[in-house]
């Protein structure tokens, strides 16, 4: 859920980041925003969603 | 039975986890997850091979992560300190015996072997040191050019390797630039697991689907029916898994490992279940088998092309009856979950 004014957000916010190609960089953006979090009692979950199948099958 | 079991995901940062399993209730926790440093993190690489440092439920826990071992200690599910070498890639088992901790290097096709202290003892190299040593520098060599390597002979001839870069996203993550505990390697061995038979270190070969006895380099097991990965002793058989799905006992007689299959089951013709299959826990009642979701169709092989039909389970077949006794279903634990060893809890 994203609601309208973020101030009020309660429930789960969807940030999506993309990773241009360079997927290690996304992966350190998102560890530093989980310890960020984890700070101040907050849980990120992180979803990666590769554009092509086969570049899922090579992984 | 309860039973631990590692859990890495082909789309998550490099995380190593561990769950603890009841296959009574058919149920499964995450209980640590660790993230490794910088230096030692490879994306989708997690915990592989886990063991006892000494007495089983009395001691700490050693898990490979991808270039190095973790030293856990399973009271408060905490990293008490990281054993590694540069020369550490794609870590797959360690087996500790004597005091001694042997680890299949699978990246760099070795089994290296430390003290418990974490010094380090000796090793044995799969394929001449030259080769090793230009694999570490970067160059990535066919699988035609490493086995004419092998086979110089008596000949005199130049030593120069072909270097065969991986396609795609995969040639970037094999980049010479790259620190070779984290870079993609190509693999001509694949040591996967190593476990001790009278003091004679067993190792599984998984690209020539054989069996070698370190102790005196002889091929145990010269043809396995399947790629072999986890290698098991129990009740006087040396247990394998085949990553299509097969489990094969072979007899040991004098204390030394033969060739003589004694029981083989084909787990989806067993269960209906299918997948990639590693961990293996044998007991005089159960055997116990992990299995990972194909994603794709593996450069080795599968049996059947409708990879939709694979799961990411464990498995609890009762031995007796040879049907399924329990499942524990994997799916929601990440993404992309694969399971690797596992290691029952007393």
């Amino acid at each position: 859920m994203s609601p309208a004014d973020p101030d009020q957000a309660e429930g789960p916010v969807d940030i999506k980041i993309s990773a241009q190609g360079d997927r290690r960089a996304l992966e350190a953006v998102y560890l530093e925003l989980r310890e960020i979090a984890a700070q101040k009692g907050l849980k990120v979950e992180y979803r990666l969603s590769l554009s092509k199948p086969e570049d899922r099958a090579k992984s | 039975m309860k039973l631990l079991v590692t859990i890495a995901d082909t789309l998550d940062p490099g995380f190593g986890r561990i769950a603890a399993v009841d296959l009574e209730r058919e149920s499964a926790e995450i209980v640590m997850e660790w993230v490794p440093p910088p230096g030692l993190r490879a994306s989708g690489k997690g915990f592989t091979g886990l063991a006892w440092a000494g007495a089983p439920g009395k001691s700490d826990l050693i898990a490979c992560a991808h270039a190095g071992l973790c030293r856990i200690d399973p009271a408060t599910w905490t990293v008490r300190g990281v054993l590694h070498q540069p020369c550490m890639n794609d870590l797959h088992h360690v087996a500790v015996h004597d005091g001694r901790l042997l680890v299949a290097n699978t990246g760099l096709d070795r089994v290296d072997v430390f003290e418990a202290s974490g010094r380090f003892v000796g090793g044995w190299d799969l394929s001449p040191a030259w080769i090793a040593a230009e694999r570490l520098s970067g160059r990535n060599p066919s699988r035609e050019s490493w086995a004419g390597a092998l086979r110089r002979g008596w000949e005199l001839q130049s030593s120069v390797l072909d270097d065969e870069p991986f396609a795609g996203d995969l040639g970037e993550r094999a980049l010479p630039s790259l620190p070779f505990p984290t870079r993609k390697t190509r693999h001509f061995v694949h040591p996967n697991h190593i476990t001790m038979l009278e003091g004679r270190p067993l190792v599984t070969r998984f690209i020539d689907c054989s069996v070698q006895d370190l102790a005196d380099w002889s091929l145990a097991i010269p043809q396995t029916p399947g790629h072999p990965h986890d290698g098991e002793v129990h009740g006087g058989c040396f247990w394998i898994t085949c990553t299509a799905g097969l489990i094969v006992a072979y007899a040991i007689e004098n204390g030394r490992l033969t060739s003589r299959e004694v029981e083989r089951i084909d787990v989806p013709e067993r269960t209906g279940r299918s997948g990639w299959c590693r961990g293996l826990i044998v007991t005089d009642r159960l055997i116990v088998v992990a299995l990972t979701a194909v994603q794709y169709l593996p450069p080795f092989g599968w049996p059947d092309r409708d990879l939709s039909k694979t799961e990411t389970s464990i498995l609890a077949i009762d031995r007796h009856a040879l049907k399924l006794a329990a499942r524990v279903d994997f799916r929601q634990f990440g993404q992309l979950p694969k399971l690797y060893g596992m290691i029952e809890l007393p």
